[in-house]
């Protein structure tokens, strides 16, 4: 069940460009963590840290194998809680609290399903990307990133998957932002999950919004943290059926359904 | 050690019963915390402050992390009083413990009214005024900021609620000491300090400041050693109890609180960080009391050198 757990570090490496990915020996959070679950994860590793990091850092459960009884994260150093997680390796225990959020659930009625990822976005996506894989339904990816070196390594990806990439830069996939791939695929298309920099989830909010995405699009929204538990109201959302907060009632809200104005002031 | 029975930790706040000096800092508690840690064993039960009236809290983020703490700039949300006797104080009540309920207001008659209803209500024990809300009146000032101001506030709340009242004081003014008189004078039961240090943080890539609004409060570790100085300076000026917060983390934390003059200590922004500290400071004192003798724990309260 959900609580604190003291987790065994099995391999940490880097997947790409400033990209880790640490997995970790748990039956217990094997068989609990669904996908849009996430973990409060203290990053203070060994006793070699001369500094602090004094939250716990929230961060998705990226994949689960429940055969091997493991789970991973997949994170991106950008600032000092990341960049101590970083250097942790196999061996190393790590302490954390979850699995936390709620599940989300692919309905039963979805055939064609799309997955919009920006930058780190495919952390908290892999999961459900896993199980839509698994149920045998037809998959794509849309994968945007500010270049080729930053992108999730394909090799990773389950076989059956479609992938469509976008880069800033045009390293790699068309030279756009990830969301001009949607108008290629939406039509056939039966719901879209999205994560990724907020300006890309509220881009895809306002296609929703003036019509051009015609599609349910789920996005799973990322936020600071204190707590991850729903006591420290740290991580709002301003929904049209009002505040709400990511870690009790998301990672997972209707994109149509955010009051961006009101909302996230840039970081 | 674990041990069921804390019969070295019993106090008396006023005609407030309390089975033992841990509480949880109003604000950093609340029902979900039970799945993590045994919340029947609180020396009382203090959820986030309500307000009379529903309000919207700031814009996030409103978090960030602080050198051994962390700013926050939640801004108090809060679905009002109504909100919180249909649907929340219930799961509260079902927790066993005393309940202290933290009040809040833009005005002074906000928080009279409040009095007045939770008069009404036996199973509420005791409130606490979180003053450090803003004025609407002095142009956005903390409402606890001016000794004055303050005396007129409590004496209201003091009039209207027959129960304890505990007024929680800011840091953020030139003499603490002065407004722990003016609340003592005015007839509080008790004053728990301190609450968050005004604070900002700045982002490093930018001038865009750490959290929503910019102005944030700093909690944790950090403003320990500060808190300590304030619980010590004000314990020598009022004979009212004093419950102490401010980066308390574990046992030793808490005594440093009592030694400086707190007859009761507050948990925090560790409940964010290990949800189970309060439990294992209740254990530690506990066992404190046992190896050395004390008939109770207050026995040391204000034993500092």
């Amino acid at each position: 069940m959900t609580g604190e757990h003291k987790l065994e570090i099995i391999s940490s490496d880097q997947v790409a460009m400033g990209v880790f990915r640490i997995v970790f020996q748990s039956a217990e959070l094997a068989y609990e963590s669904k996908p849009g679950q996430f973990l409060m994860v203290d990053c203070n590793i060994g006793q070699g840290s001369n500094e602090s990091v004094f939250l716990r850092r929230p961060l998705a459960v990226h994949r689960v194998d429940v055969e091997k009884e493991q789970i991973s994260i997949l994170f991106q150093v950008v600032g000092k809680g990341t960049l101590a997680l970083s250097k942790a390796t196999a061996g190393d225990l790590i302490d954390v609290i979850g699995p936390l959020g709620r599940p989300i659930e692919i309905d039963s009625s979805v055939e064609n399903i799309v997955f919009v990822s920006g930058g780190l976005g495919i952390a908290s996506l892999t999961s459900l990307i896993d199980v839509a894989v698994g149920r045998n339904l037809k998959v794509t990816l849309l994968a945007g990133a500010r270049n080729s070196y930053r992108l999730y390594p394909s090799q990773l990806l389950p076989r059956g998957v479609t992938e469509m990439t976008a880069t800033d830069d045009g390293s790699a996939g068309i030279r756009a932002p990830v969301t001009h791939l949607v108008s290629q695929v939406q039509e056939k298309t039966d719901i879209i999950y999205a994560c990724g920099p907020l300006p890309m989830l509220k881009a895809l909010s306002e296609m929703a919004v003036d019509g051009t995405l015609t599609v349910n699009t789920i996005g799973l929204l990322e936020s600071q943290m204190a707590c991850g538990l729903g006591i420290c109201k740290g991580c709002v959302v301003d929904t049209d059926l009002g505040d709400k907060l990511i870690c009790l009632d998301g990672p997972a809200f209707d994109l149509r359904e955010i009051r961006w104005e009101s909302q996230f002031s840039p970081v | 050690m674990i041990l069921d029975d804390f019969s070295k930790l019993d106090l008396k706040i006023g005609s407030l019963d309390l089975a033992n000096p841990v509480l949880p800092a109003s604000g950093c508690f609340g029902p979900e915390l039970g799945q993590f840690t045994k919340v029947s064993s609180l020396g009382a039960i203090v959820p986030k402050t309500i307000f009379l009236h529903p309000r919207k809290g700031n814009p996030s983020p409103r978090t960030a992390e602080a050198p051994y703490g962390m700013l926050n700039s939640v801004g108090i949300p809060s679905k009002g009083l109504e909100d919180f006797l249909e649907n929340k104080i219930q799961d509260y009540l079902s927790m066993g413990p005393p309940l202290i309920v933290s009040i809040g207001g833009l005005n002074v008659s906000d928080y009279w009214d409040l009095a007045e209803h939770l008069n009404e209500i036996s199973h509420v024990k005791a409130i606490e005024i979180n003053v450090s809300c803003p004025n609407i009146e002095e142009g956005g000032l903390e409402i606890g900021s001016n000794p004055k101001n303050l005396a007129k506030l409590v004496d209201g709340v003091v009039n209207r609620f027959s129960k304890p009242v505990i007024t929680k004081l800011t840091p953020n003014v030139t003499s603490i000491t002065d407004i722990a008189v003016a609340a003592e004078s005015s007839g509080s039961t008790a004053v728990s300090l301190i609450n968050t240090l005004a604070a900002i943080g700045i982002n490093p890539n930018g001038k865009i400041l750490t959290t929503g609004i910019g102005k944030a409060g700093l909690s944790g570790p950090a403003i320990k050693p500060i808190a300590l100085k304030m619980v010590w300076e004000v314990n020598k000026h009022i004979s009212i109890p004093i419950i102490g917060m401010g980066g308390i983390e574990n046992t030793k934390d808490a005594l440093e609180f009592i030694l400086a003059g707190a007859s009761a200590i507050s948990i925090g922004t560790a409940n964010f960080t290990r949800p189970n500290t309060m439990l294992e400071i209740i254990d530690g004192l506990e066992s404190y009391a046992v190896e050395n003798n004390l008939n109770n724990i207050q026995d040391i309260r204000g034993e500092i050198g």
